[in-house]
């Protein structure tokens, strides 16, 4: 069940209904204590019926982790063994990294081994499962491993009731493409009643606008091209390579941080707070600054679960750095061509660290003035853009071979045509890319940026209505979510 | 929340008018921009009394000045355009009937008649949806129920999408606003009433026809075509599929309504339609048998020679002229008949 399809629509329209009934209902019934348990009840059948719409035959697979970090946390926190924490902290690593290496990597690391040792002189045939990638099976095992290792070190207590861990394993919205949240954060809010907060809903909406027309606007109209571009053996002319890298650099950032701020601003009208995803990554100064704001949640995680306890920035931090970045690259997928994005990004990275430039930039674009933003901060943020979306080139192209005769075409000189688009469908796309970089750069300093839209209340309600005729008219082509194969 | 309702269901009238408001204003063809750069043109000419409706078989066989000539008494104008299907001539039809006042003027209508086929793409896009309504949808469903699995859902699914103006909206407030952006009013459209020669049309309006653009040779597709036409014009004269059933019935209901509004319907065939057989779907139409002779290759098999043809499809100007010229005979022969 895509977010931008109506079969969601009905969906949410009904769990939101049910959900917000619960409250007026056990009040007039007296039971006000029973809300917080009906209310993680409603939250897990809807996330359920969710995830089933997918594939009913992965939802074993969801419940069976849940059951096992509930369990481990359960005995973690009633032992004070060392020994056998890291046993059950093992367990847990090993179930839910096991899981995703079967699911995810093991066809990958079998082939590789198989070219490896063929290149050897040694033939094997490769044993090769086959088996479908459960959706979102790298954002929840992740959910729930930061669990197991924040109880594991005492960060947080382990969870008591079956039912709220289930939830926050399950929680739909975030289900399958993050933000990863966290423990700490997340079961807290699961633990006590939500009630209706109006300022949160109306914000809660803005944001679901906003991702929506990143998503069903930007992100699915630049697509058209980028995949033309992206096709193995496409043999356009070198601007159109050009256009077509560009446009995935759209293409990606549109659908990402738009399914995430769909998924946000669906929490915030189920009165729950989910963290930031995305900060205007497109207009950082340097590629440290893109990491700070480029899919925090997993970012942080790595740093926090990875680069952390290798010895992050003081023991061997060039190894962790490029461990990290590896990793990082790795976990979108099972192929050579994730891994060199990783490393590429690594390599943008290293020197910025070694300079110590790697945590300038804290503040937001345009913070130094306007003479400062023109001369150093622009060309800076150009720069960074361009190193971002060659990035990309690794990251969709389906082959090593295959990224590097798409950079071959950038210098095709063949003849430059478009017959896909008329100069019409040119016009609209070049509008909406417009209209969404105004408004990022407009909002920049705020959670997304149709929160910090300080005009009158006419135009802000024009604009409001222009982003939803665009949204409806191109909703109904129900096109997948980049993130969702991850 | 009860303040949260109320402003979410303000935005929401906010945004159906936002949807209905252009359709309010727009003209009931505008979906399809052939008709939308043709019609102000018929309406502003009240000295033409016929209309021809169809497909690039109509747009490019039919010169209204040689119909003319023949027949000395109409003052023609081809309103066929490329890609029109069976059913949304027939939908533009409808509506020409339903338009007030439009129709005073006119005293014959020719419409050409395709079996309808389906495609999951053809709802899905404007030129598909625009013309949907509650009653269309259901003859739709009807027609293509027996044929295609997924018709009922797809075209469902595709009337929801209309109403709720899924595909359609920035296109409508972008027509409404500017209403020559997005309408080819290329020359081939406007020469000779409406009449497009097959091969200018293609230079000025960049129509894929990759046979003849590449000068491949189609006279074995044109034999194909001449044999696949002859089958049917001699095989059962008599059955038609219930789907048919329902277009015949609908488009004899369009031809007795026209005739109480004092238009005289004629229906005519698409040549080299290759993929159903035609003249018995014809045979079941009001006058549609007389007409139905023009695709039967043993009468007419200039019709299916390279020397009269521009490509496998459709014929060349040569070909257009004798077509006319046959469709004027055929309209004086039933016209003088009482």
């Amino acid at each position: 069940m895509l977010f931008n399809s109506l079969k969601f629509l009905v969906f949410f329209i009904a769990v939101f209904g049910g959900y917000w009934s619960i409250r007026p209902i056990m009040q007039k019934l007296g039971k006000l204590s029973y809300v917080v348990s009906f209310q993680n009840l409603l939250l897990l059948l809807a996330s359920y019926t969710f995830y089933a719409a997918w594939n009913v035959k992965f939802l074993g697979l969801i419940l069976a982790s849940s059951v096992l970090d509930y369990w481990v946390g359960k005995r973690m926190s009633n032992t004070r063994s060392d020994w056998k924490r890291k046993a059950l902290l093992g367990l847990s690593l090993a179930f839910n990294l096991g899981m995703l290496g079967l699911f995810k990597y093991f066809d990958f690391f079998s082939e590789s081994f198989a070219d490896l040792l063929h290149s050897l002189g040694m033939s094997i045939n490769p044993v090769v499962l086959g088996l479908a990638l459960p959706v979102g099976i790298s954002f929840y095992t992740f959910q729930t491993l930061s669990y197991s290792i924040d109880v594991y070190r005492n960060k947080i207590p382990a969870e008591k009731k079956l039912l709220t861990f289930l939830v926050y394993v399950a929680y739909f919205p975030q289900l399958v493409a993050g933000p990863i949240e966290r423990a700490n954060r997340f079961l807290p809010q699961l633990k006590s009643a939500r009630s209706f907060s109006y300022a949160m809903a109306v914000d809660g909406c803005r944001q679901i606008l906003w991702g929506f027309f990143k998503k069903v606007v930007v992100a699915d109209t630049c697509a058209l091209f980028a995949n033309e571009v992206f096709t193995p053996g496409y043999d356009g002319g070198g601007i159109q390579v050009a256009l077509g890298i560009l446009f995935f650099t759209l293409q990606i950032y549109g659908d990402f941080s738009g399914y995430s701020d769909i998924a946000i601003g669906i929490s915030k009208l189920m009165g729950i707070q989910l963290m930031q995803n995305f900060a205007t990554p497109y207009f950082s100064r340097n590629i440290g600054e893109f990491w700070r704001r480029w899919h925090i949640s997993l970012s942080t995680w790595f740093r926090d679960y990875l680069y952390i306890p290798l010895g992050g920035s003081r023991t061997k931090p060039l190894k962790n750095i490029l461990i990290i970045f590896l990793v990082s690259g790795f976990w979108h997928g099972a192929n050579w061509t994730f891994i060199l994005w990783g490393a590429y990004h690594a390599l943008l990275f290293v020197p910025l660290f070694l300079m110590g430039k790697n945590r300038s930039h804290l503040d937001s674009l345009g913070s130094s003035g306007t003479a400062a933003f023109w001369i150093k901060e622009l060309p800076a943020v150009l720069t960074t853009f361009t190193l971002v979306a060659i990035g990309w080139v690794f990251f969709r192209a389906e082959s090593i071979n295959h990224a590097y005769q798409v950079f071959l075409g950038l210098t095709s000189t063949a003849y430059v045509d478009f017959p896909m688009w008329s100069s019409f469908d040119w016009a609209w796309v070049g509008l909406y890319a417009s209209i969404m970089v105004f408004i990022e750069f407009w909002g920049r300093k705020h959670e997304h940026p149709l929160q910090g839209l300080n005009i009158p209340i006419f135009f802000r309600w024009a604009l409001y209505l222009l982003l939803t005729l665009l949204v409806t008219h191109h909703f109904g082509d129900e096109a997948q979510f980049i993130y969702f194969q991850f | 929340m009860v303040s949260f309702f109320f402003r979410l269901l303000f935005f929401s009238m906010l945004v159906v008018g936002a949807i209905i408001v252009p359709r309010l204003f727009l003209p009931t063809y505008w979906g399809n921009e052939g008709h939308a750069v043709k019609m102000p043109y018929v309406e502003s000419h009240e000295e033409i009394n016929t209309l021809f409706i169809g497909s690039s078989r109509t747009q490019f066989h039919i010169d209204p000045l040689v119909f003319d000539s023949v027949t000395g008494k109409t003052q023609s104008f081809n309103l066929g355009y490329s890609s029109t299907r069976g059913e949304e001539s027939m939908f533009f039809l409808e509506d020409l009937l339903a338009h007030e006042n439009f129709l005073q003027n006119i005293d014959y209508i020719f419409l050409e008649v395709r079996p309808l086929f389906y495609d999951e793409l053809l709802y899905k896009n404007l030129r598909g949806k625009y013309q949907l309504n509650k009653d269309r949808l259901i003859f739709l469903q009807s027609y293509f129920r027996p044929i295609n699995d997924f018709a009922t859902k797809d075209l469902s699914k595709s009337y929801i999408e209309s109403l709720l103006g899924i595909g359609m909206v920035r296109d409508e407030w972008s027509q409404l606003a500017f209403p020559s952006m997005r309408l080819n009013k290329s020359i081939a459209f406007f020469e000779k009433r409406g009449f497009a020669n097959r091969k200018k049309a293609i230079e000025s309006d960049q129509i894929n026809s990759n046979l003849v653009a590449a000068g491949i040779d189609f006279t074995d597709k044109l034999d194909d075509r001449r044999d696949f036409a002859l089958r049917c014009y001699e095989a059962d004269k008599e059955t038609i599929s219930a789907s048919d059933a329902l277009y015949v019935e609908r488009l004899n209901a369009l031809h007795d309504d026209l005739s109480r509004e004092g238009v005289a319907l004629y229906f005519i065939p698409t040549l080299r339609f290759e993929n159903t057989p035609l003249p018995n779907l014809f045979r079941k139409l009001n006058q549609g048998d007389l007409y139905a002779e023009t695709s039967n290759p043993k009468r007419y098999p200039e019709f299916y020679s390279p020397e009269f043809s521009g490509d496998a499809a459709h014929l060349n100007l040569q070909g257009a002229r004798l077509y006319s010229t046959v469709l004027a005979d055929l309209f004086l022969s039933i016209s003088a008949t009482p």
